[in-house]
């Protein structure tokens, strides 16, 4: 694991972006396979398709600002033997081309790769309307896709380089960037459809995904030397198929799960993971942390991340609610002098 | 009357960096020794029309508490015509105070020393003895989450609006190899500012400076930032916005104390 977590220096700032690593390892992997072609729509740059593009120019098609022929244009040359790539915004992927991804790529079941950036809140300046807080929700429900939200850049890799090993279509969602780095070296076991044990615990689980993966491993930690709390955390970065066993294996030893997202909680992680509860008919303590019925509002990630409930004081927080402990004993605020 | 920013000063001076002498003494074991069973009140106190503004040093037996306000009977009482004056003496500037018990000398001489002392906060080089800069980084990392969190609690426009619109979060400092940190926590409008390591959340900003002499560059603004954050001198944990607005609070209580 990371040692220092959220650190960002000058230095380290154009190395962070997720989107960044996303597109170095697509390069590599285009390298070895000839069938790989990339497409966006008037977003390479942003998406980090960009570097693919560059370096194989032949192979990259942009579509203009029309993801749904974007979408078309993928299963057709996925129909002819070719393995697309496709980047845009989660929103436009999910929302704005969904017919084309459900009845073009998912029911032929054609080999389709999508690399949607800027998913949940982490375009939050960008507005309500360029977050996507209901990717999950949508892409999960289409028959033949596998669902994948990274922790962070580290697993982005694993989970472009496992997209390609699959056949069929994937749905990776990613942040904008500057995500902090979960995971220090790729070997730590990536696999499609099992959850990673980031932390072993008694008293509660956590599962998370995407940006609230790393929260919530930081948070065990201080939940762990500061309350003695036995916090088990899962980072579920696949949300179809879901790691069933990991779940069950949650509630009988654990007996409390809390999920966190940045997502709506109708639909993501949270309603994936109570579907396995609720089909297990094993009883638990079960919460869900995310997105509430209601589009986000506007702000810096950092600060929605708060107030949505998935950063990592937030989710000490709730542990400790769960747990029937409160932030601080007392209200002092009389300044140490 | 003060002028607004002459009342912030006062309170950083006061509230902020007055308290430090009591670190003073506690790092400084052979000159705590000095004060072993010394007792009496040394009085600072500000004329102004809309109340007279002070601070007072109180030795119990040479243990040193340190009080902002105006004590009833004070046994040395350093008087200055305004807040702007006061200021000025705090900040090591030429002001002459008027002085009312000199006949207490050694509780005079006491006093003296431990404000001679806390001029080090106020340099603008960094001293030479290891022990020396350490007390200096030490007192300057107490004393801006002190400065920051006394500023919000005195109304500071820039600093409340921050504050009045943070969730539970600290901020904290820390010097690498050293037990010099401190923290800031803010919620919803309060503030505290405390010492050592906040531990019971992680800090939303860290700034982490790789060495005592890493540290005086920066805070004394004698290392170029850019340089620090490529070579890790200065290390920012977490929100970068955030942390650039932090820091310019901690500009601000310099650019106040001084």
């Amino acid at each position: 694991m990371a040692a220092d977590g959220l650190t960002y220096t000058i230095v380290d700032t154009a190395n962070m972006s997720t989107a960044e690593i996303y597109g170095k390892v697509l390069c590599d992997l285009a390298e070895k396979h000839n069938d790989i072609v990339g497409l966006s729509a008037d977003l390479a740059k942003s998406t980090k398709i960009g570097q693919f593009a560059a370096k194989f120019p032949n192979r990259f098609f942009n579509a203009g600002i029309a993801e749904q022929n974007m979408f078309g244009m993928a299963a057709g040359l996925a129909k002819s033997g070719l393995t697309p790539f496709v980047s845009t915004f989660a929103v436009f992927a999910s929302l704005r081309a969904a017919e084309q991804v459900r009845t073009d790529i998912c029911y032929p079941n054609l080999n389709v790769k999508i690399i949607a950036t800027h998913a949940g809140t982490s375009f939050g300046q960008a507005g309500t309307t360029h977050h996507c807080t209901e990717d999950l929700a949508v892409m999960r429900s289409f028959a033949n896709m596998v669902v994948i939200a990274p922790a962070d850049g580290i697993e982005t890799a694993n989970a472009v380089i496992a997209a390609y090993e699959h056949k069929g279509p994937v749905y990776i969602r990613i942040n904008r960037g500057f995500d902090p780095f979960l995971y220090e070296k790729t070997d730590y076991g990536f696999q499609i459809g099992k959850a990673v044990q980031l932390r072993d615990g008694t008293d509660i689980t956590i599962i998370a995904c995407g940006a609230a993966a790393y929260n919530a491993y930081h948070a065990a930690g201080i939940l762990e030397k500061e309350d003695g709390l036995s916090v088990r955390v899962l980072n579920m970065h696949t949300i179809k198929p879901i790691d069933e066993d990991a779940i069950i294996k949650a509630v009988m030893e654990t007996r409390r799960i809390v999920t966190f997202e940045d997502h709506n909680i109708y639909g993501g992680l949270g309603s994936a993971v109570a579907e396995v509860i609720v089909k297990s008919g094993k009883a638990c303590a079960f919460e869900s942390v995310g997105i509430p019925d209601e589009f986000a509002i506007i702000g810096l990630p950092e600060d929605l991340q708060n107030y949505y409930g998935f950063d990592q004081n937030k989710i000490i927080e709730k542990v400790r609610q769960i747990m029937g402990k409160d932030f601080e004993q007392t209200e002092d605020w009389e300044d140490e002098v | 009357m003060a002028t607004q920013n002459e009342l912030f000063a006062s309170t950083i001076f006061l509230k902020a960096a007055l308290p430090l002498t009591k670190v003073i003494l506690e790092y400084r074991p052979k000159m705590a020794a000095k004060y072993k069973g010394l007792n009496g009140v040394v009085q600072f106190v500000a004329k102004d029309d809309a109340g007279d503004i002070g601070g007072y040093l109180q030795f119990t037996d040479g243990v040193l508490d340190v009080k902002y306000g105006i004590h009833e009977k004070p046994d040395i009482v350093f008087t200055f015509k305004d807040v702007k004056t006061m200021n000025a003496f705090f900040a090591g500037k030429p002001a002459v105070p008027s002085i009312k018990g000199l006949t207490k000398l050694k509780l005079l001489l006491k006093a003296v020393n431990l404000l001679l002392a806390l001029k080090i906060i106020g340099r603008k080089t960094p001293p030479k003895k290891p022990e020396d800069k350490e007390l200096m980084v030490r007192l300057m990392l107490y004393l801006l989450p002190l400065g920051i969190s006394q500023l919000n609690k005195a109304g500071h426009p820039e600093i409340s609006k921050f504050c009045q619109k943070s969730p539970d979060r600290t901020f904290a400092w820390s010097v690498t190899g050293t037990d010099i940190a401190s923290y800031l926590r803010m919620k919803a409008g309060n503030s505290k500012a405390g010492r050592g390591k906040y531990t019971r959340s992680k800090p939303f900003v860290e700034f982490k400076f790789d060495s005592i002499d890493g540290a005086l560059g920066i805070l004394l603004q004698t290392t170029d930032m850019i340089e620090a954050s490529i070579n890790r001198i200065l290390v920012i944990e977490g929100s970068p916005e955030y942390g650039k607005e932090i820091g310019s609070f901690m500009n601000m209580v310099g650019q106040l104390a001084s």
